[in-house]
């Protein structure tokens, strides 16, 4: 029992440890792929509401042609999606979130 | 879109008026709207882990969420379990496949499960109800630990589990679950959500099981898993008018299930052939909830709930014919004020009935025991509660409920408390305690009696009522690492639960017979402690780890206060997802450490205690456009319990109830889950 015990703490102490301090791994991501991949990204005002909501945009839009990346803000209503412009462009992608029903308005970066 | 202002309106509106303490408040927001967790997706995640602490809830909640539900291929609600440490989930004998859950250290007759608020698997239902709850009928499910708000009644004792199901105003017109499993079991599950205008809506579920052949793993002549069919169908309904919702729904069930030793026939039967058990189970429910505000502002309002069930177990074990029927009604009506931002208030009524019709005949080797007769069970009150609001930093919730069980019974008043305080963001402690009254089942609470050659003795057809306290508390620490410190913390659980009375199922009182007595007077108590941690380390990677001990302790006659037989003294749990990007590949991994059991004293196990043993679990899933396909295995090495059958069949030491492991190795799965969504 007392070797389960400290092989927990153990275990607890090596997670805590290597555990990565928080940082915007998303923003730095996002722009690694963006130099290396020439992706680009795209946000829209959407009208979410939901967790629902977001679980049919996390369901559907990533298998949506050249998307390579999706943020989904349910405070902000912002979808931010990152593809690929030889494989899909803004209009497209606003068409899908429109077909999954919600309203798609760009926001200037 | 389908009616989303309304839905909006909705959610906000079952917020504001059922956002406290337990599930009873929390789900009859059911009635109203959408989904309890609205008040978690409110702060959003675009992802969330399988399963989870809440943050927000004034007890403390561990959450199942759809993709927890989806970390194995849970043909029902028990398996979905094999990931949480807070339950423990195993058989309750090797004979019939009935599943039981422990939470805080007790049988899982002590946990109150709900169905969206209203209180199911009671009873007949009991022993077999976990499997009658399809896993893919499910979208989340809430375990909450200690004593839960008087709104939901009292019969709560270590906690409540919630399950919220897939919702009528789901986009999902078409859903399909397909499983098939290496011991030839396969399940499968349809649900279809259905927008019918933008007041009506309904969803329709199904689902069947079946295995096509048995198997005899630990070779002792009894099948591992009993033949079983079941087929299960439910429809809910909803209707919206602004000025209040009506939400109907009704349920069957039917189940067959053949156990024991294969070539069983319950109709031919006599001493010498193969012993078994043939059980055939029949389920109907029809519920009604009505929400009407009374206030534009909608801070104040009364809710009706209304609940009807029918259910007919037919069975037999060897000679033995256990039949019985129970008809259940409940009714509760909730009234809900919001004085203002600091207080509010909640006062209700409800009514319970239990008709049980029992007809017992069960010959063997010292005696018969044999019982015909109906039983009335009757549970009506009053209750009241006070909630007092600091913003977000401090709740205090105090109710009580007055229920009269009757004449023989009389009158009880159950208090139950519940504080929360959250200084600053990263830490949330709570503290809670109160009293839970139960009407025992003596014998589908503990359906294993059937499954030995041993004599009962006692009250084994008294509907004793059991009375308890637990309190308990929880500290939780929000740590600033990892890739989403919003799902990173350490928490740290105490709960103790002490029994004022309970109906004590004693098998080790006098050899070969088992006996039932109250244990009015006596000290027997359960303490738990149970520490969590979470952590994403990268993107897309988490870190679930659970470690829990038990000090349980029960009174016996002849024996004084000893440790509960069959109650794993630990359990940890270590759960590890990663997903790749877009969540395209996932990729799930749990290990289990089940501690030792106290054995019974007549199964001769050296040392008196079962192994220690792992349970290792792994699924991989690929995700396509409406598509999951998915492959994984169960009890990874192998590991069953041998020995699990004590005795042979008539015999008087015979006994098929002393299941402290897996009775079957290794399984295999593979199956697919398709999802329409609904476009415009």
């Amino acid at each position: 029992m007392k070797k389960i015990i400290v092989a927990l703490i153990l275990a607890l102490s090596a997670i805590s440890l290597t555990a990565a301090p928080a940082v915007p791994a998303n923003n730095a991501t996002v722009q690694k792929q963006d130099k290396k991949k020439k992706v680009q990204t795209v946000t829209f005002k959407t009208s979410i509401h939901c967790k629902n909501c977001v679980k049919k945009i996390n369901d559907n839009i990533p298998f949506e042609k050249g998307v390579k990346d999706l943020k989904i803000s349910l405070d902000e209503k912002l979808v931010t999606i990152t593809y690929d412009p030889s494989k899909t462009d803004e209009e497209k992608l606003a068409k899908a979130l429109e077909k999954l029903g919600y309203t798609a308005v760009k926001q200037e970066s | 879109m389908f009616c989303k202002t309304r839905i909006i309106l909705a959610c906000a509106f079952a917020l504001l008026l059922f956002n406290g303490t337990g599930f009873a408040q929390a789900d009859t927001s059911g009635i109203y709207g959408e989904r309890k967790d609205s008040l978690d997706a409110a702060v959003y995640t675009g992802k969330r882990a399988g399963n989870y602490l809440s943050k927000t809830k004034d007890l403390r909640v561990e959450v199942i969420s759809t993709e927890g539900l989806q970390k194995m291929a849970c043909c029902n609600v028990a398996e979905s379990f094999e990931n949480s440490a807070s339950v423990t989930v195993g058989y309750s004998d090797a004979v019939t496949g009935a599943r039981q859950i422990k939470l805080l250290g007790l049988s899982g007759v002590y946990t109150q499960m709900l169905d969206e608020s209203r209180p199911v698997m009671r009873g007949l239902a009991s022993p077999f109800g976990l499997t009658y709850m399809p896993g893919q009928w499910l979208e989340s499910i809430q375990i909450a630990k200690g004593a839960a708000s008087v709104v939901g009644g009292v019969e709560s004792i270590t906690g409540q589990i919630n399950m919220e199901h897939r919702k009528p105003t789901d986009e999902k017109p078409f859903f399909l679950s397909l499983t098939g499993m290496s011991d030839t079991r396969v399940s499968g599950d349809i649900a279809s959500s259905l927008q019918l205008n933008d007041k009506l809506s309904t969803v329709i579920l199904g689902h069947v099981d079946k295995n096509f052949k048995s198997f005899d793993m630990n070779a002792d002549g009894f099948m591992d898993d009993p033949m079983v069919q079941q087929f299960n169908l439910a429809n809910r309904w909803l209707y919206y008018h602004p000025h209040f919702q009506l939400r109907v729904g009704v349920n069957a069930v039917w189940d067959k299930r053949n156990g024991g030793m294969p070539g069983y026939d319950r109709n031919t039967y006599q001493s010498g052939q193969p012993w078994g058990s043939d059980i055939g189970n029949r389920l109907f429910g029809a519920y009604l909830k009505l929400g009407i505000p009374l206030r534009e502002d909608q801070s104040s309002s009364i809710a009706l709930v209304a609940d009807y069930t029918w259910q007919d177990m037919d069975a037999a074990y060897g000679r033995a014919t256990y039949l019985a029927k129970q008809q259940s009604a409940f009714m509760n009506l909730i009234w809900r004020n919001k004085v203002n931002e600091y207080h509010d208030f909640t006062i209700g009524a409800m009514g319970r009935w239990d008709r049980y019709d029992e007809n017992l005949y069960r010959p063997v080797a010292l005696g018969i025991d044999d019982y015909s007769g109906i039983t009335d069970l009757l549970d009506m009150g009053l209750y009241g509660e006070y909630t007092f609001h600091l913003e977000e930093k401090f709740t205090a919730i105090a109710g009580a409920s007055v229920n009269w069980y009757g004449k023989a019974d009389g009158v009880r008043v159950s208090p139950r408390v519940t504080l929360k305080y959250r200084p600053w963001d990263a830490l949330v402690l709570r503290l809670n305690g109160g009293r839970g009254i139960r009407a025992a089942a003596p014998l589908t609470d503990n359906i294993g009696v059937f499954s030995t050659g041993k004599l009962w003795e006692g009250a084994f057809n008294h509907h004793l009522l059991e009375d308890a306290w637990t309190w308990g508390g929880n500290a939780t620490f929000y740590l600033p690492i990892g890739a989403d410190p919003d799902n990173a913390y350490i928490s740290f659980d105490y709960f103790r639960t002490q029994f004022t009375q309970q109906l004590i199922v004693d098998y080790e009182h006098t050899l070969n017979v088992i006996e039932f007595y109250n244990s009015s007077g006596t000290p027997s108590y359960t303490n738990t402690f149970q520490a969590d941690f979470a952590v994403e380390p990268f993107e897309r990677f988490t870190i679930n780890l659970t470690a829990r001990y038990t000090d349980a302790k029960v009174y016996l006659e002849g024996q004084g206060l000893v440790e509960r037989p069959m109650t794993p003294r630990f359990k940890g749990v270590l759960n590890l997802q990663y997903k790749t990007h877009l969540s395209k590949w996932i990729f799930d991994f749990t290990a289990a450490l089940n501690g030792s059991c106290r054995a019974y004293n007549f199964m001769n196990i050296e040392g008196g205690r079962t192994p220690v043993y792992p349970m290792l679990y792994a699924q991989i899933t690929r995700r396509f456009k409406g598509i999951d396909v998915y492959l994984g295995a169960e009890n990874l090495t192998g590991f069953h319990q041998k020995d699990v059958i004590i005795g042979i069949p008539e015999s008087a030491n015979f006994d098929a109830s002393a299941v402290w492991g897996p009775p079957m190795g290794l399984r295999v799965n593979a199956g697919i889950r398709v999802t329409i969504w609904k476009t415009y």
